[in-house]
């Protein structure tokens, strides 16, 4: 994080340059916790993304049968 | 510092795979609701000989009920179930108004309508209390509960008594209750878009993909042999239908649900009175949890505890789960935590979005009233009657284990009947 804003520096890149003045630098090591939550998170949210996306289309066309039917 | 973040992110991560669960869980309850409902209106059209109908006690527990027992009684005499197979007991629990005064005028025009007449003494025990009483007296095969502010559609009691004779694994039926005074405020509106929701989508889908339903408090019928088997109702609980539900379930019995057997009820008309029938809810399942969790895994047949892990789930978790969510959005938004955990997030939360509208409009539709002024009502609802839940679940586990709120049984309050009100229910 760079002066609370997100920040990701590429692993071939070991210098940035920042305008003059006081910045303020968090460096987040990531743990195992962490790295777990992480993938758990994006597996879980992306898996979600694509059931939740089928089960809209799936509503929206029970949704219109069921209008035009009745 | 990062500790802290590791378990923000794990309650966010978690809060969103709890509410998705529960999300996935109701879109497929959507679709067997679905499915019931095209169903229902089949199995509608199959007559049946009347000699084959049951003889029916309805019973109708009634304290300080002035304002609406006669609208109920003056239906049931319009009712299309064989007169001689009727008896209506209607249980005066210690009333202090004008309850004993019209349940007598009207039982002078029909003698299927009796009052049992608890004296004030012995009464004001509750509902299960009143009932336990009344099942005592009653003589016919089957038994009836109507609360005392609901006006039954005149074929309802037909249709689950049909129902309940026509499968031999049924213990029970109950049917729809709707909101006659739904377009009396806002809050009554809200309500009635949540009872069409949990009955269309939870109760309805459950029962075709499930063959799981729950006794509501009114509107079914148990076969007499089985309550006596069970011993009535549980007293010591504040939501005696939930609590019923278990034990038939423990007994191997299965209980339908039929969504063309409306019945229409007052629903609370104030904040106040809706919080505290919701808490007393809250409560009441409170109850029943710590009664049934202890056995939960040694439990046959395993229907209850698919119905307890439900209750656990619907009433904690996923409640627990968006308060933390809605909790970690509002002090992300300004800006006291930071969540960085990689994934389609905003996506999700428009999906869940709109999986809820179409989820709702669809439980609507089949009442006819997906129209544009309720999609206003819907959207108000997610953000607002929704989160209210949270409230009524906090304050019933604080209640509970404070033992601050009150343990016994409360009357919800009454509105008065409008003419408008019955119009609705003759639908």
């Amino acid at each position: 994080m760079l002066d609370s804003k997100s920040l990701d520096v590429p692993y071939d890149k070991n210098s940035i340059l920042l305008p003059k003045g006081e910045h303020t630098l968090e460096i987040f090591v990531e743990s195992p916790p962490a790295h777990a939550i992480n993938v758990i998170g994006y597996f879980s949210s992306t898996l979600f993304s694509i059931l939740g996306a089928l089960s809209v289309a799936l509503l929206m066309v029970i949704y219109f049968y069921s209008r035009i039917k009745r | 510092m990062i500790v802290f973040k590791i378990i923000i992110h794990g309650i966010f991560v978690f809060s969103v795979v709890f509410i998705w669960l529960m999300l996935l869980y109701q879109f497929v309850l959507t679709i067997g609701g679905f499915l019931c409902n095209r169903k229902a209106k089949k199995e509608d059209a199959i007559e049946i000989d009347e000699a084959l109908l049951p003889t029916v006690s309805i019973l109708i527990p009634a304290k300080n009920e002035e304002k609406v027992i006669g609208s109920l009684l003056s239906r049931i005499m319009e009712f299309d179930y064989p007169s001689e197979k009727l008896e209506v007991i209607v249980i005066n629990d210690a009333s202090t108004d004008n309850t004993a005064k019209i349940i007598t005028d009207i039982s002078k025009e029909d003698d299927r309508i009796k009052m049992l007449d608890i004296p004030k003494g012995e009464g004001g025990k509750g509902k299960s209390a009143a009932l336990n009483r009344a099942l005592k007296i009653a003589s016919n095969d089957a038994i009836v509960i109507y609360d005392a502010d609901n006006v039954p559609e005149k074929d309802s009691l037909k249709k689950i008594c049909k129902a309940l004779v026509l499968d031999k694994r049924l213990a029970a039926v109950t049917g729809k209750f709707r909101a006659y005074n739904k377009g009396r405020n806002l809050l009554t509106k809200l309500i009635n878009i949540e009872g069409i929701s949990f009955q269309s989508i939870i109760q309805a889908g459950r029962w075709q993909l499930f063959k799981i339903s729950a006794i509501p408090g009114t509107n079914f019928v148990i076969w007499k042999h089985v309550l006596e088997e069970l011993g009535g109702w549980d007293v010591h609980a504040l939501t005696e239908d939930s609590e019923l539900t278990f034990r038939v379930y423990e007994k191997g019995y299965l209980i339908k649900f039929v969504p063309t057997a409306t019945t229409w009820e007052q629903e609370p008309e104030t904040l106040k009175v809706w919080l505290r029938q919701r808490t007393r809810w809250a409560m009441g399942n409170n109850y029943i949890i710590s009664k049934y969790a202890r056995k939960m895994f040694t439990t046959r047949p395993r229907l209850t505890l698919v119905e307890l892990i439900n209750m656990l789930y619907l009433y904690y978790f996923f409640v627990f789960a968006i308060l933390f969510s809605d909790l970690l959005f509002v002090l992300s938004l300004f800006g006291a935590i930071h969540i960085q955990v990689i994934g389609p997030y905003t996506e999700l939360w428009l999906l869940a979005f709109l999986l809820y509208i179409l989820e709702v409009l669809i439980a609507l539709s089949y009442e006819r009233e997906d129209t544009f002024s309720s999609l206003y009502y819907i959207l108000m609802a997610y953000f607002t009657y929704t989160k209210l839940w949270i409230v009524v679940v906090l304050r019933g586990v604080y209640q509970e284990y404070s033992h601050k709120g009150e343990r016994t049984w409360a009357k919800t309050e009454r509105f008065d009947v409008t003419r408008k009100d019955l119009s609705e229910t003759a639908k």
